[in-house]
């Protein structure tokens, strides 16, 4: 890298010698004061708060609540109006005192130029599929801590989720399906040019999924979201496309008047619905039948070897139970943000500046998550010719995690599990302790005597300098990168039940670099009036450094004490290294004949640090072709399309995320001690076979829009065929290993993907409407050697989809014991058991007789919104659904065991067990023992749901009472996030999974569940 | 298009496709290195590699499965349900899993260090070190077959898929190992350090599987060894031997050091025990009647804390240090004592009265192999015996009111193995 960072320096001081000689601002003289009316072209009203200013300068004003504006010019100046939905217009003053001014209405402007990869494009020539977010709806989505929220149920093919409902955590971000079965299959994320690294810095398990990658992004400070979906889009990205591409585009400064905008937000949240836990009484009944049906199968009574007598009720006269759930949650969490943007600029310099605090506090106590970031994006025009850009974004984010799930440790639902009776505190105040006292560790212990923290500084920049060789021919040299410092803290003192004798700290550091230096050339030209060409070429070098480090150390002197310079003993310490590299040479031409016939091609080839030899290069095509049938002229005679275009696509892209930087060399590593002397041991076969996973795509799509583009559709078909697929294959362990990365085989998706835009009504009362839907089909259609197991629930098999569930399938509860087979019968299963599906007939229940039963994949899935405003009120609803997923309800295995475990029991069931025949045939009998508590379909459950996921209403203040406190604009509004959510998962929540891998979805392992949260905001900008 | 832009433009192509650094995408790892060069300055690496793996890789539960089995321990609150008190082995449990990848890759390393031996020139060292690599397959395949019976006969490494042998291949490999390991490994008396493997160690484990076949003889003739050597000695100080230090007993054990090990003592002891603890594992009752007052293991065996029942052997709770003893002298009377019958009622009383009690006095060999099956209890508790010797001993079904069947007396071959690889086979009954 060293050649390639001088030559970085380098170019990077030319464009500095190149600004500093350039000269940065004009000049403006003034003598004549123009005033004016501003008004609607179609409907003659006024327009307030449109944006005047004078052409290359920042001078300027805005009108007022009555389409009014007053502005000192020079006699030659020419003035910009320019307002959203409108088309700007340009009018010379020409000595003119009264100038009026009629703006159409522009339906296209706010889908006019779309970022796609290494540029930018108009809408109507992207034969591509591409699904946009624009600042507006993701300004809608208030409340969420990172921009990936945005997208959720706004892009059709586009499947997020949550996993649970504690913030700052990632989601799964799936475009058209899992398209690879390593890692989580999240796609690639481009801010502003700059691909970020996907790794996290979340080191101890805390049941949590990874924190977001871009958890350090401002959402305010998005000007746009582009998903790319389809081959033809992505492909530029190459190796690193196959799972869809993310490009997120920062706001920049407009030439104009200084604006500020200052917004804040502040809400709070509850659990929407809470698990009733049964009462002691009734744990006891149950508990208590178990043991007596227990005894009853083998004959036993008091007194003989192996009988279990009754618990004993160890409640004092009048003792409530115990909410174990009141007492680990807060009744509301908080949430608070405040932004302030400053923007504007000449026709030399424009600036965007922003700054923000974010707190969004967790329901479980001590959990939360807060960000300090600011920005800024210059862009400065050196010359005619040379045009510079610089994006700079820092933040700072704080993350007070807290133990999730069934890591062993998880708070929620180790403190639903206690016994109903029991007690947080002894008579004396003390804390009661997990296995002594209590059934499990004391959850309000846990929170009280922890400090856990997760601090990223981040730092995430762009500098470019695009230079003009010849019309229609741009050089842009960029230099990129982002660098993150993180610090994970875990100490747990000597008061807390795993703290040890003196406490526990444990302390990870680490660095992450990621550097790009990218050149492109960019050209354009028109052949003819009608045959227009444009494309580029370009090379791109990224490189990724990974450092990070651990020590621990225990036995404090008390637990104010919290660093290893007080430690007793440092118990634990290493330092790590690792990195990769990519090379890249990219390249896009189009063709575009009359705006009818257009065709795309792109090619990238990459080359990875992590294959070897002649694996280590591969190239990634694509070809698009579109053909706008709204600009032939027997389509407009009909007059009925405003749009119709057909598109096609075919591409290839790649993958190589999941697996390690060394995975295909064979390696022997240290750390393998014995008695403090170095011990090593061959810790990775290698692999020197491995290979680019590749996926082909074909995309098939077509957009209609009619009655002048008030109603109109986008409909997609695709086909993705992955080969080659990366995966750490489970192996044998006789071989020494547990597993090796391996191309294992082939998946396929196929879906469709359909979004509707209607606008329902214009004028006084506009009312708009959004649906998106998709349906993805995911198979895998070959594989090498046999069926891989995952966890617990899971299977990879051939002709089956990623994350299918392969469990015991219940079919019933034997009524009688006549009923039950034999081998069974002998092995102590009675009436009342559960009767499960023996698939290979010998009688007896074993692993032999899983079967694939569906799966965590939705069937379709989409949102629907609708905008409505009147007046000076707007108000939004946004629904999102899913349906066909299943959910497997992993907590249920203790909270329904009925006398597996002694845990504490779900209120619901215990009223339906089988207590003799005819009784119930779904959930069994009260008994000791594990054979009922199988992973079977008993806990198998539908996670269809349709949620309000956002509600807004909003009441912009009218201009002339804005101008009395001389701002330029105010709106407030209150947005509630799920109001309620529709399913019949008996969960919490049904938006859950333990997991972000496609191969384990939908498992609940009982996460914080998703909040509903209510938010009031403010938006003022002067 | 004139000469100045043609060549601003050349200057410009040269940039973007000579930027590209054709080393750049070379990245080495920098924390190992390539098994190929592996060689002689690596030996004693793959060598502590080894015994890291068998110290480690079985995993914490697999020191005392034998007593959790054998009928020795219950869980707390804490520890929840346990398939293997309970005799209701999954075959998907997790321990399980993590017990025959244990054993598995501790033999992968074995024969690594084996074959990287057989490049190497001969030298005394390296013999010796082939001996203890000897050692430690036998050891692994005592361990293997004692849990799931007959199992893949490992030689080389391999990544082939493998069949199981029977259980008499896999015994009589233990015995050709551990009779290599005692040619050709160093003498416990070359450094008296109980924690690495010696030709006594393999004296003691073939001494164990001689009695186990029923081969008294060899049983007899190398406890009998062992204990006339002198190296070893009864402890008057019987805490002493589960304390890591230095005691007459131990012939070997892994050390397990806190910042290397497993803290495996920490099931025992009590969360709030000094040390720290998890508390899953408590003693039955009936450990507690075992003992007679004057018997001086009881306290350091079964005791209480906080009015809580606790195993006491075990001490480092949370802060770990536990040596994980493999064998001691003790139990080389015990074998004595058995293998010879009423002929070995000395080797029976001098344990007796080291550890405070009367010598016995029987003359009926039935009441005399009780006596001894006995003190191997009271003896060996939470050391991993109680299981095997009421296995081989074919008292397991009697003693254990949830052992029912006759599958019961295996453990169940991994699912996850049986998934992976197509030829082996489930034990009967799973």
């Amino acid at each position: 890298m060293k050649k390639c960072s001088t030559i970085c320096i380098r170019s990077t001081l030319l464009m500095l010698a190149f600004c500093l000689s350039a000269q940065c601002f004009g000049e403006a003289t003034a003598d004549i004061t123009v005033t004016g009316t501003v008004t609607d072209a179609e409907t003659g009203e006024p327009i307030p708060g449109v944006s005047i200013v004078v052409r290359g300068t920042t001078q300027g004003t805005a009108t007022d609540g009555l389409g009014k504006y007053t502005l000192t010019v020079s006699e030659e100046a020419v003035l910009v109006f320019s307002f959203v939905g409108y088309q700007p217009q340009e009018i010379p003053v020409n000595n003119r005192s009264t100038i009026d001014v009629a703006l159409q209405t522009d339906i296209q402007t706010l889908e006019d130029v779309v970022v796609i990869g290494y540029g930018a494009e108009k809408r109507s020539r992207i034969m591509g599929s591409i699904g946009s977010v624009s600042s507006e709806s993701i300004q809608q989505s208030k409340g969420i801590v990172s921009p990936e929220q945005a997208i959720q149920g706004r892009v059709a093919g586009v499947n997020v989720s949550s996993t649970s409902g504690i913030p700052g955590q990632g989601l799964r971000v799936d475009i058209r399906g899992a398209a690879s079965v390593s890692g989580g299959n999240e796609p690639l994320y481009v801010i502003d040019g700059v691909p970020m690294s996907s790794g996290t810095e979340s080191r101890f398990d805390f049941g949590i999924p990874p924190e977001s990658p871009i958890a350090h992004l401002n959402p305010s400070d998005i000007e746009s979201i582009e998903v790319l979906k389809d081959a033809s889009a992505a492909a530029i990205y190459g190796s690193r496309a196959t799972n869809g591409v993310v490009l997120i585009t920062t706001k920049r400064g407009s030439e104009g008047p200084t604006q500020f905008n200052f917004s804040a937000g502040i809400g709070f949240e509850n659990v929407r619905k809470k698990l009733e836990i049964a009462s002691s009484d009734d744990y006891l009944e149950v508990m208590n039948e178990a043991r007596a049906n227990y005894n009853a199968d083998r004959g036993l009574s008091p007194g003989d070897a192996g009988f279990r007598p009754p618990l004993v009720d160890p409640r004092e006269p009048g003792q409530q139970d115990t909410d174990w759930f009141d007492l680990v949650t807060r009744s509301y969490a908080r949430l608070e943000n405040y932004n302030l943007s400053v923007s504007g600029g000449n026709a030399k310099t424009r600036f965007f500046i922003s700054g923000e605090y974010m707190n969004h506090e967790g329901i479980i106590h001590t959990n939360g998550i807060d960000r300090i970031s600011g920005r800024m994006n210059l862009d400065h025009k050196a010359s005619e010719r040379l045009d510079l850009k610089v994006s700079i974004g820092l933040s700072r984010t704080e993350n007070n995690r807290i133990q999730n799930d069934e890591s062993g440790r998880g708070i929620l639902v180790r403190s639903l599990e206690q016994r109903p009776y029991d007690k947080p505190f002894k008579e004396d105040g003390s804390y009661t302790v997990g296995g002594v006292d209590i059934l499990r560790h004391n959850g309000v212990q846990v929170i009280n005597e922890q400090d856990i923290s997760l601090i990223n500084h981040d730092a995430v920049f762009e500098a470019s300098a695009s230079l003009k060789l010849l019309e229609g021919l741009r050089f842009q040299s960029k230099v990129g990168g982002e660098y993150r410092s993180s610090h994970e803290y875990v100490y747990l003192n000597a008061n807390h039940p795993r703290g040890g004798s003196g406490g526990v700290v444990h302390d990870w550091r680490s660095t992450r670099s990621n550097m790009l230096f990218e050149n492109t050339l960019t050209f354009e030209h028109d052949f003819t009036d009608k045959l227009h060409f444009g494309g580029l070429v370009g090379h791109s070098l990224q490189k990724f450094i990974y450092e990070p480090s651990y020590v621990s150390g225990e036995d404090f002197p008390s637990p104010s004490f919290g660093y290893i310079e007080s430690a007793g003993r440092i118990t634990g310490g290493w330092t790590s290294w690792t990195a990769y590299a990519l090379e890249s040479y990219i390249s896009r031409l189009n063709l575009n004949y009359d705006e009818k016939y257009i065709v795309w091609f792109t090619l990238r080839r990459d080359g990875s640090s992590k294959f070897l030899g002649d694996n280590r290069y591969g190239w990634f095509p694509s070809v698009s072709a579109g053909w706008r049938l709204a600009e032939e002229s027997f389509i407009r005679d009909l007059e009925v399309f405003s749009d119709l275009r057909l598109r096609a696509s075919y591409g290839m892209t790649g993958n190589q995320a999941g697996i390690g930087d060394f995975a295909a060399v064979p390696s022997a590593s240290g750390g393998e001690n014995y008695r403090g002397a170095t011990g090593i041991a061959i810790v990775n076969v290698g692999n020197p076979d491995l290979t680019w996973e590749t996926a082909n795509q074909l995309n098939m799509g077509l957009d209609a829009g009619f009655f002048g583009g008030r109603l109109s559709f986008t409909a997609d078909y695709f086909i993705q065929k992955t080969n080659d697929l990366l995966y750490n294959r489970p192996i044998h362990t006789t071989s020494g290993f547990s597993s090796t990365v391996q191309n294992i085989g082939s998946m396929e998706n196929r879906g469709i993907e359909l979004s509707i835009h209607s606008v329902n009504t214009e004028g006084r009362i506009s009312w708009t409407t959004d649906f998106n839907i998709s349906s993805v089909r995911n198979e895998l259609t070959s594989l090498i050697g046999e069926p891989i197991p995952v966890g617990e629930h899971h299977v990879i098999r051939e002709g089956e989809p990623l994350g299918s569930f392969y469990i015991l399938r219940q079919l019933g509860i034997y009524q009688t014991n006549d009923e039950v087979p034999q081998p069974q019968f002998n092995q102590g299963v009675r009436a009342g058991d559960i009767m499960y599906e023996d698939i290979n007939g010998d009688g007896l229940i074993t692993s032999a007789d899983r079967q694939v039963i569906g799966s965590g994949n939705p069937d379709f899935y989409g949102g629907i919104t609708n905008t409505v405003r009147f007046g000076n009120f707007d108000f939004s609803a946004f629904f999102s659904f899913k349906y066909g997923n299943e959910i497997y309800n992993n907590w249920a295995r203790r909270l329904d065991s009925f006398g597996t475990y002694e845990y504490a029991l779900r209120a619901d069931n215990i009223d339906k067990r089988w207590t003799g025949p005819g009784t119930s045939n779904s959930v069994p009998r009260a008994i000791l023992g594990n054979f009922n508590n199988q992973n079977s379909t008993r806990f198998l459950e539908d996670g269809s749901y349709l949620r309000l996921q956002n509600v807004t209403l909003g009441y912009t203040l009218p201009s002339n009472v804005v101008e009395k406190i001389k701002a330029r604009s105010l709106r407030l509004s209150v947005s509630a996030r799920n109001l309620f959510t529709i399913t019949n998962y008996s969960g919490m929540d049904p938006e859950v999974s333990a997991t972000l891998s496609p191969t384990q979805l939908g498992v609940d392992h009982f996460s914080v569940p998703q909040l509903r949260s209510f938010i009031f905001n403010l938006e003022l900008g002067f | 298009m004139n000469l100045h832009i043609l060549k601003r433009l050349s200057a410009i192509l040269a940039l973007i496709f000579t930027a590209g650094c054709s080393d750049v995408l070379d990245i080495s790892p920098r924390t190992s290195v390539s098994p190929d060069n592996l060689g002689q300055n690596e030996v004693e690496q793959l060598l502590n590699g080894v015994y890291k793996q068998f110290q480690n890789g079985p995993g914490r539960d697999n020191v005392f499965l034998f007593d959790l089995l054998g009928g020795n321990l219950l869980t707390s609150n804490l520890g929840g349900r346990n398939e293997f008190i309970e005799h209701d082995v999954d075959a998907d449990n997790g321990a399980l899993r993590t017990m025959w990848y244990g054993y598995y890759r501790g033999i992968y390393r074995v024969n690594i260090l084996i074959e990287t031996l057989e490049r190497l020139e001969p030298t005394p060292r390296n013999q010796e070190i082939l001996g203890i690599a000897h050692f430690f397959r036998g050891y692994a395949y005592y361990s293997l077959v004692t849990r799931f019976g007959g199992v893949p006969i490992l030689r080389t490494e391999t990544r082939d898929f493998v069949e199981r042998n029977t259980e008499a291949e896999v015994w009589a490999f233990v015995r050709e190992e551990l009779e290599k390991a005692i040619d050709l490994a160093p003498d416990f008396s070359s450094k008296s350090d109980p924690y690495y493997a010696t030709s006594d160690a393999a004296k003691a484990l073939l001494a164990r599987t001689a009695l186990t076949l029923g081969d008294m003889a060899t049983a007899t003739q190398l406890s009998e060894e062992l204990i006339e050597s002198g190296d070893f000695g009864l402890e008057d100080d019987f805490a002493s031997i589960f304390r890591s230090g230095s005691d007459s007993e131990t012939i070997f054990a892994f050390e397990n050091r806190f910042d290397e090990g497993v803290t495996f003592g920490a099931l025992f002891t009590t969360v709030n025990y000094p040390t720290g603890g998890s508390y899953f594992f408590v003693p039955v009752d009936e450990m507690y009647d075992l003992f007679d007052d004057e018997d001086l293991r009881k306290e350091v065996t079964v005791s209480s804390y906080s009015a809580l029942p606790m195993v006491n052997k075990y001490q480092g709770g949370l802060q770990g240090g536990d040596p994980i003893i493999i064998a001691r002298i003790a139990e080389m009377y015990l074998i004595s004592a058995e293998a010879q019958g009423l002929a070995g009622l000395d080797r029976l009383n001098e344990l007796r009265v080291m550890r405070g009690l009367d010598p016995l006095a029987i003359a009926d060999e039935a009441l005399y192999a009780e006596a001894v099956a006995e003190e191997r209890r009271r003896e060996l508790a939470y050391e991993g015996f109680r299981w095997y010797d009421l296995v081989r001993t074919g008292k397991a079904m009697d003693e254990l009111p949830t052992v029912t069947a006759e599958y019961q007396l295996r453990l169940p071959i991994p699912v996850s193995e049986l998934d992976l690889n197509p030829l082996l086979e489930q034990n009967p009954g799973y």
